[in-house]
């Protein structure tokens, strides 16, 4: 069931009807959501949920035995056990095929037998997300953060939420828990201007803009990379570039806006990262939940940024090349993390020498940059620099994301050496979509505060019919069919 | 362009680091429920008749089977009321005129 479909908007006015009719009942209230996330889930295949309700039952169990439990020893092999029943499943569902098959072609280069079975593993819709949130979840309880769900299906409710089950936001049980075990009551305020303008520009991104990229020039240059040109070649990375930002943005968005309708508040998971002045910054706006994800419960726990820095190099390194994996099971996904990795590093050995140079060129700090008097210009300059830099430093990175297989990737690549044959796909149509995509970064975090505001002002009826009409021309401007957002195959 | 992106960055905030406890300010904003319901249930009548005969013919596309039977009954009358109300029109003129879709069988029909 996807967001921009018809079945999603009958199945969402249900049960939005009994969120509000059920949220006196808190008990009732949590099971509700349970079920309703767990019809939702379902929709897709009937067997996955299996794999989640093992999941909630081994997880909220593990973590009210894990607070009960005093003695350090059987805590530590506690979470140790349920750290590795987690792992364990997103283990086999989605990395079996992938190990299977580097170790049946390390046995053919060493030539020695493999007898490892051979198995058709499908691999569950949003199991890298609600694996994460069960991490999450428990390891809070051991580092005596947080207190387990009062009840299951609270906890069940936490996981399995459907707004953010197949794609996140990956949400911290710390932040939506609370909220589940002390239901909104009828009588608070409902922030209508924001969830409809969340809704709405989520699906502007994904309906018009990403569809529209990934038809027009991302899809034919990565399906035929060696065909095209540089300048096209060029034009369908940057698409692709813009075409993930808007998809899964747009999913962040939708799944924040639902959410406030029934009366949960998630937190933002994008903040115009293609804006960032440098690496680091770009991973403080992008995928902001997963990020903050890998620097608590791993960076940190390697030693975060407070070690030797040959120790700080490999934590950024390992935590990329494991967030570049929890993408999918490919060694170009190991590529593509390895390169945000290894640039963090260079960002890093850079850094007084930038400091130097942007100090000697009177370039002010991203913290005063707006700020009048000398040095504007110089700054304006050298921060559009920055920028450009660093989308095609990201850029160069989503080669290997997008690329099936390092083939592909290097084909690509390649093809940015001819400059032979006239460039097809640098047509007005195609800028402007590529231009309205990059410029729709503007509508991130809470900059668009007050239009939220202006729009929750007017009478209900008046809300109503402009969103019915802005998700008219929507549909209108977009491409045939539903496409299915890129982070749902992770 | 560069500087403009610069004062918009400096004077709209993201405020990507607050944390949902301490998003007080923020949480008591919005409009009662009963406001709410109201302009949602405007908002899925008026989407319905706007894209009625779409729906229709999405619809129509499913696989062969009880279930596009029961899809197709239940979207047949929004079709209907659609086209005659000609709340269907905008979206049609939109998708010709603005962006260059051909007219499909089902919307002649």
């Amino acid at each position: 069931m996807l967001f921009p479909t018809v079945s999603f908007a009958l199945f969402f006015m249900v049960v939005l009807a009994l969120n509000w009719a059920l949220v006196r009942r808190p008990a009732l209230w949590a099971w509700f959501l349970l079920i309703s996330s767990w019809v939702f889930y379902g929709w897709w295949d009937v067997r996955f949920l299996t794999l989640l309700a093992a999941s909630t039952v081994v997880n909220h169990w593990g973590g009210v035995w894990l607070y009960r439990t005093r003695g350090a020893r059987a805590r530590h092999a506690l979470i140790t056990g349920l750290i590795v029943f987690n792992l364990g499943l997103l283990g086999f569902f989605k990395y079996y095929g992938f190990f299977v098959q580097n170790a049946y072609l390390l046995a053919s280069r060493l030539q020695t037998p493999c007898s490892l079975p051979l198995l058709d593993v499908i691999l569950p819709i949003g199991l890298s997300f609600f694996t994460f949130h069960a991490l999450s979840y428990v390891i809070d309880i051991y580092r005596g953060e947080m207190t387990p769900a009062k009840h299951m299906a609270g906890f069940g409710a936490y996981l399995a939420y459907f707004p953010h089950l197949v794609a996140g936001p990956i949400v911290r049980a710390g932040d939506i828990l609370p909220q589940i075990e002390h239901p909104p009551t009828r009588l608070a305020p409902v922030d209508i201007g924001r969830a409809a303008s969340l809704i709405l520009v989520g699906l502007f991104k994904k309906v018009v803009i990403a569809n529209t990229l990934s038809a027009r020039m991302a899809d034919p240059v990565f399906a035929t990379g060696a065909m095209h040109n540089a300048p096209d070649t060029m034009l369908g990375i940057y698409a692709y570039a813009i075409q993930i930002y808007c998809d899964f943005s747009a999913y962040s968005d939708i799944a924040i806006g639902l959410a406030l309708l029934m009366g949960l508040r998630f937190p933002i998971n994008f903040d115009a990262p293609y804006f960032s002045l440098s690496l680091q910054e770009f991973w403080r706006r992008w995928h902001i939940s997963l990020s903050s994800w890998l620097r608590d419960y791993l960076y940190v726990p390697l030693g975060g940024s407070r070690c030797a820095p040959w120790k700080i190099y490999r934590n950024l390194i390992l935590t990329f090349l494991l967030g570049g994996l929890w993408h999918g099971a490919a060694w170009t996904f190991v590529l593509w993390g390895a390169l945000h990795g290894v640039y963090l590093v260079i960002e890093r050995l850079l850094q007084p020498f930038v400091r130097t140079v942007a100090k000697g060129l009177g370039v002010r700090s991203g913290a005063t940059a707006g700020t009048g008097g000398q040095g504007r210009w110089p700054t304006w300059i050298a921060h559009g620099l920055a920028r450009v830099w660093l989308f095609q430093v990201v850029c160069f990175a989503w080669v290997f994301f997008r690329a099936p297989t390092w083939g592909d990737a290097t084909s690509l690549l390649n093809a940015m050496l001819r400059w032979d044959g006239a460039a097809t796909l640098w047509t007005g149509i195609n800028l402007s979509v590529l231009a309205i995509g990059l410029l729709t970064q503007f509508l991130d975090g809470q900059r668009i505060a007050r239009a939220w505001d202006a729009l929750a002002r007017l009478p209900p009826a008046v809300i109503g019919l402009i969103a019915a009409l802005l998700l008219t021309i929507i549909l209108a401007f977009g491409p045939e069919g539903v496409a299915p957002f890129i982070y749902f195959q992770f | 362009m560069q500087g403009a992106l610069e004062w918009w960055l400096m004077t709209h905030p993201s405020q990507h680091g607050m944390q949902i406890s301490d998003d007080r300010a923020v949480a008591l904003k919005g409009v009662p429920l009963r406001s709410v319901l109201l302009a949602l249930v405007v908002f899925y009548a008026a989407a319905t008749l706007l894209n009625g005969v779409r729906i229709y013919e999405e619809t129509s596309r499913l696989p062969y089977g009880a279930w596009r039977t029961v899809w197709l009954t239940m979207a047949l009358p929004i079709k209907q009321l659609s086209a005659q109300t000609r709340l269907d029109r905008p979206r049609a003129w939109m998708e010709r005129h603005w962006a260059g879709k051909e007219p499909e069988q089902h919307a002649q029909e």
